[in-house]
C-alpha cells in the first residue's frame, strides 16, 4: 500500500485536496492546540490528583482509608501511609485480612494482610514500608496459601503503581467508592487499619479442604517468604509468627498436613521471635464453634476480634 | 521503553523530533546521524544486552551486500546473496529455534530473543536480494545502518523495502508539507496508543481470564474468549503499526502501512491481503514466486505447494512450536482451497457467509497462536464445536460460583469494570469488522477544531488507561 500524498496540504495539483472545503486550522496550528489541550488538562488532572492525593502517596495524611482494589490500594499506603502512622504490621493472606488490627493497643498496627495473597506480594509492600521506616513489630502469618504461589497475581503491585496516584483508573475509581461511601449508597470496605469487611458464605469444609494441594508450597515463595522475615529482622523489628485458628473439625481433617508445613516455616524464626499458635488447646473452645467458622478456615468479624484481642494480649505481656 | 510508555511518549519522543528537525537545518547527513544515535539509543533502551546482534547483523549483511554488488559475474555473486541469506536464517535460527533442539539447548547459553530480530532479519534479507537483482545499490555503512535500525520499526515493522526507504533518508525525510505530514503522525499516533492501551487491553482482560484456564471453558466462554483473543491482537498489532507510522511521520518519514481492515475480508486471500500486509509482501515475493519458479509452469498444483510452504515457514517465522506449524498450516489450507475454489467454480457465497466462515477461520487459527502447547489449542478448537449445550458449564451466563478459574469473566462483565472492559470491547468490536480504519480517517484528515479536541480527547483517554496497571508489552515484540 502505497503513502496517501494527495492529502497534503502543500501538494498543489492534488485534485482530492482541491475540491475538500479548506481547513480552518493550519497543520501547526492544530498539532498545537493538540499539544496544549493534552498538556494542559492533562496535567491540570495530575495536579489536582497530587493535591487531592486520596492514597496518601504524595503528602503525610493521619487517615486514609481504601475504597477499592485492595492490591492497588495497600502498594500505595505501603509506601507513605503505613510506615508514617503506624508500628506495626501484619502480613497475611485472606486468614487474617478481616483481622482488626487496630485492637492491638497501644500499638498501631497495620493490616497488610490480601485476599489471595503470596509471599512474594507480601514482601514487596513490607519492604515498602521497611524502606520508609523501620517498623517495631512485624506480625508474619503462617498459611499455606501464602506459600503456594509465586510472584504477582495481578498488573498491580509495581512501581507504576506509584505513577498511577497521579491519575489513572483506580484512583478514579476509589474517587467513585468514596461518594458511594459518603452518599450511603454503598458500604466501606475496609477501615483505617486495612481490616476488610467480608462475609465468607458457609460452605462444606470439605469443599475448603483439597488434600495435598492445599499444603503446595511452590520453592521460589517459600525463599521470598524467608527473605522477607530475614528483611524485617534485619531492620530491627521484633518478628512474631502468627498461625491462625482453623476449626477443630477441620483440624480433623487437615491437621497433620498443617502440621507439617508449619515446620518447613519454622526454620525462618530465630528463638527470640514470638511464635503464637491458636491451633492449641487453650483456644479450642474458640474453635470448635463452628458459628465462628463459616468454611473451616475463615474467622467471622466477631470471632476474628476475640484472637486478634488475644494476639494483643500475648503480644503486650 | 516501548511505544505506550511515557518516557517514550513524554520525553524521547519529543527530544528526538526536535533534534532530527534541527540537526536536518544543517544538513541531511547531521539529521541522519542524529536519527542513527537515536535508533540505536532506541533499542539499547529497550534491549540493550541485544544491542552487540543488531550491530553484528548490520555489519555483515553490509560487507555482504557490498560483495554482492562488486561482483561482475553471476556465480559468485549467487554465492554471497546464499551466503547473506544463510548468516541471516543462522542467526534467526540460533536466538529462535536452538535452544528448542535437546542438544543445542544445552550447547547453547540462554541469551533471550533479540528484540525485534524476525523483523530486521527479513529485512535485510529482502535488501540483499535487492542489490543481487541490481534493484537497489549496496549503500554507506551509516545509510544501511540507519535503514536496519531505524527506531519507529526496528522492534516490530512494518517490513520497509529499501527502495521506498533509501531515498527518504538520503533527503532526510519524504518531500511533502512537514508540518502537515507531523499533524497527521500526531493524530495517526494517538490513534494507535488509544488501540493498544484501552482496545487492546479490554479484549486482552477477556481472553486472558478464559484462555488461561484452557481446561475449564465452556463452548460459550471458548468462542468469546478466543474471540477476545482475536480482536486483541488486531487492535495491539494494528495499533503498534499505527504508532509506528505516526512516530515516522512527526520526524518526517513515510512508512509502510501493515493493515486494511483484516476483519472485514470475505477470503482468506483478501485477509492476507490486508493483514500484516508488509510481511504479506515478503512471503509473496521472497518465498512464493522463487518456490513457483521452481516448478516448469505455474500451474494450480505448483501454486497450492508454493502457498503451503510459503505459509508453512511464515507460521514457523513465528516460532518454534508445533502451534505455530499448525498456525501457518491453517491459513495455507485455507488460502489454497480459496484459490480452488475461484478456479474452478464461478460461484460465490453470500457476502454474509463469505465474511463469517472467513472471520471463524482465522479465529480457528489464532487459537493455535495463543495457547501455549498443542494439547490446550486442539482442546479449545474442539470446544468450539458445541457438542451438547453449549452453555453446559458456561460461567459466564449459569454458574458464576462454578468454577474458579473462569467465573471471572463474569466479573469482567460486572459493574466494577463496565467502563473499562465492557465498554470498550461493545464499541471496538463493531468498529473492528465495520467501522472506518485509523488509515481511512487519516488519508480524510482535516485540521479542524474538532478533529484536535477528538485527538486530544483520545490522547487522554488513552494516556489515563496506560497510567493504569493494565500496561502489557505488544503481543509482536515476542517475534
Amino acid at each position: 500500500m502505497q503513502p496517501t500524498s494527495s492529502t497534503s496540504g502543500s501538494e498543489k495539483g492534488a485534485s482530492v485536496s482541491d475540491a475538500l472545503p479548506r481547513p480552518r486550522l493550519s497543520a501547526a496550528a492544530w498539532s498545537r492546540i493538540v499539544i496544549l489541550t493534552v498538556a494542559v488538562i492533562g496535567g491540570s488532572f495530575a495536579a489536582m490528583n497530587h493535591y487531592l492525593d486520596p492514597m496518601g502517596v504524595f503528602h503525610s495524611k493521619p487517615h486514609v482509608s481504601i475504597y477499592t482494589n485492595e492490591r492497588w490500594s495497600k502498594y500505595l499506603l505501603s509506601t507513605r501511609y503505613v510506615p508514617e502512622n503506624f508500628d506495626a504490621v501484619l502480613v497475611g493472606t485472606s486468614a487474617t485480612d478481616n483481622w482488626n488490627t487496630g485492637l492491638i493497643l497501644p500499638l498501631r498496627t497495620y493490616n497488610l494482610s490480601l485476599e489471595g495473597g503470596n509471599a512474594s506480594e507480601a514482601r514487596v509492600l513490607l519492604e515498602n514500608v521497611i524502606r520508609r521506616r523501620r517498623p517495631k513489630i512485624v506480625f508474619f502469618c503462617i498459611h499455606p496459601y501464602l506459600t503456594a504461589s509465586y510472584g504477582r497475581q495481578t498488573p498491580y503491585m509495581t512501581k507504576a503503581d506509584y505513577w498511577s496516584a497521579l491519575g489513572s483508573l483506580e484512583l478514579l475509581r476509589t474517587y467513585q467508592g468514596e461518594l458511594r461511601v459518603k452518599r450511603g449508597t454503598s458500604q466501606q470496605e475496609f477501615n483505617e487499619f486495612g481490616q476488610r469487611f467480608f462475609n465468607i458464605p458457609a460452605r462444606p469444609w470439605h469443599a475448603t479442604f483439597n488434600g495435598a494441594d492445599w499444603y503446595r508450597v511452590d520453592e521460589r515463595s517459600l525463599a521470598d517468604y524467608g527473605a522477607m522475615v530475614a528483611n524485617a529482622r534485619a531492620s530491627g523489628a521484633r518478628i512474631v509468627a502468627v498461625v491462625p485458628p482453623v476449626a477443630t473439625e477441620f483440624w480433623q481433617l487437615a491437621g497433620t498436613a498443617f502440621q507439617g508445613y508449619q515446620r518447613q516455616l519454622m526454620p525462618f524464626f530465630h528463638e527470640g521471635d514470638l511464635v503464637i499458635d491458636f491451633n492449641t488447646p487453650p483456644y479450642d473452645s474458640l474453635r470448635s464453634d463452628r458459628a465462628n467458622f463459616p468454611d473451616g478456615i475463615h474467622l467471622t468479624t466477631s470471632a476474628a476480634d476475640a484472637f486478634v484481642r488475644e494476639l494483643a494480649r500475648l503480644v503486650s505481656r | 521503553m516501548p511505544f505506550n510508555s511515557f518516557p517514550f511518549v513524554l520525553l524521547f519522543l519529543p527530544v528526538v523530533v526536535i533534534a532530527y528537525r534541527a540537526a536536518l537545518r544543517i544538513s541531511p547527513a547531521a539529521a541522519r546521524g542524529a536519527l542513527l544515535l537515536s535508533s540505536l539509543l532506541f533499542y539499547a533502551l529497550n534491549s540493550w544486552k541485544h544491542l552487540p546482534v543488531l550491530i553484528a547483523s548490520i555489519l555483515v549483511n553490509f560487507v555482504v551486500a557490498h560483495r554482492i554488488a562488486q561482483q561482475s559475474e553471476r556465480r559468485p555473486r549467487v554465492v554471497w546473496l546464499w551466503a547473506g541469506i544463510v548468516f541471516n536464517l543462522g542467526l534467526l535460527c540460533l536466538f529462535k529455534y536452538a535452544s528448542t533442539l535437546p542438544l543445542l539447548s544445552v550447547a547453547i547459553p540462554s541469551w533471550g530473543f533479540p528484540l525485534g530480530l524476525s523483523f530486521f532479519t527479513l529485512q535485510q534479507v529482502a535488501l540483499l536480494v535487492d542489490v543481487y537483482e541490481e534493484l537497489l545499490p549496496p549503500q554507506r555503512l551509516g545509510m544501511h545502518a540507519l535503514f536496519v535500525s531505524f527506531f519507529p520499526y526496528v522492534t516490530a515493522g512494518p517490513i520497509s523495502r529499501g527502495k521506498r526507504m533509501f531515498p527518504q533518508l538520503e533527503r532526510g525525510g519524504n518531500d511533502r508539507d512537514y508540518a502537515f505530514d507531523a499533524a497527521r503522525g500526531l493524530a495517526i499516533f494517538g490513534m494507535g496508543l488509544f488501540k493498544k492501551a484501552v482496545f487492546a487491553e479490554c479484549f486482552r482482560t477477556i481472553a486472558d481470564k478464559g484462555l488461561d484456564h484452557p481446561y475449564l471453558l465452556s463452548s460459550l466462554e471458548a468462542w468469546i474468549c478466543s474471540f477476545a483473543y482475536t480482536m486483541q491482537i488486531y487492535f495491539d498489532f494494528s495499533g503498534y503499526t499505527d504508532m509506528a507510522i505516526g512516530v515516522a511521520l512527526l520526524i518526517g518519514f513515510d512508512i509502510p502501512r501493515n493493515f486494511d481492515a483484516p476483519y472485514r475480508s470475505r477470503s482468506i486471500i483478501e485477509f492476507w491481503q490486508r493483514w500484516h500486509i508488509s510481511l504479506s509482501q515478503f512471503i509473496t515475493t521472497y518465498l512464493y514466486t522463487p518456490i513457483i519458479r521452481l516448478f516448469r509452469r505455474a500451474t494450480l498444483r505448483a501454486a497450492a505447494i508454493a502457498t503451503m510452504a510459503s505459509m508453512l515457514i511464515a507460521g514457523i517465522w513465528h516460532g518454534s512450536s508445533w502451534n505455530f506449524v499448525i498456525f501457518g498450516g491453517l491459513h495455507g489450507l485455507a488460502l489454497v482451497a480459496n484459490q480452488l475454489w475461484k478456479k474452478k467454480t464461478k460461484r460465490r457465497l453470500p457476502a454474509l457467509a463469505a465474511w463469517a466462515l472467513t472471520l471463524t477461520w482465522v479465529n480457528l487459527a489464532f487459537i493455535f497462536f495463543r495457547l501455549p502447547d498443542l494439547s490446550s489449542a486442539l482442546h479449545v478448537s474442539r470446544m468450539l464445536i458445541p457438542f451438547d449445550n453449549p452453555f453446559a458449564g458456561s460461567a459466564i451466563f449459569v454458574s458464576p460460583s462454578a468454577r474458579s478459574g473462569v467465573k471471572e469473566i463474569a466479573d469482567i462483565m460486572a459493574r466494577p469494570a463496565l467502563w473499562t472492559v465492557g465498554l470498550p470491547a461493545l464499541i471496538a468490536a463493531p468498529l473492528a469488522v465495520l467501522g472506518p480504519t485509523s488509515h481511512w480517517w487519516l488519508d480524510d484528515f482535516r485540521p479542524t477544531l474538532i478533529t484536535a479536541a477528538a485527538i486530544a480527547a483520545i490522547l487522554l483517554i488513552a494516556f489515563l488507561f496506560m497510567n493504569s496497571a493494565n500496561a502489557t508489552d505488544f503481543i509482536y515484540f515476542r517475534f
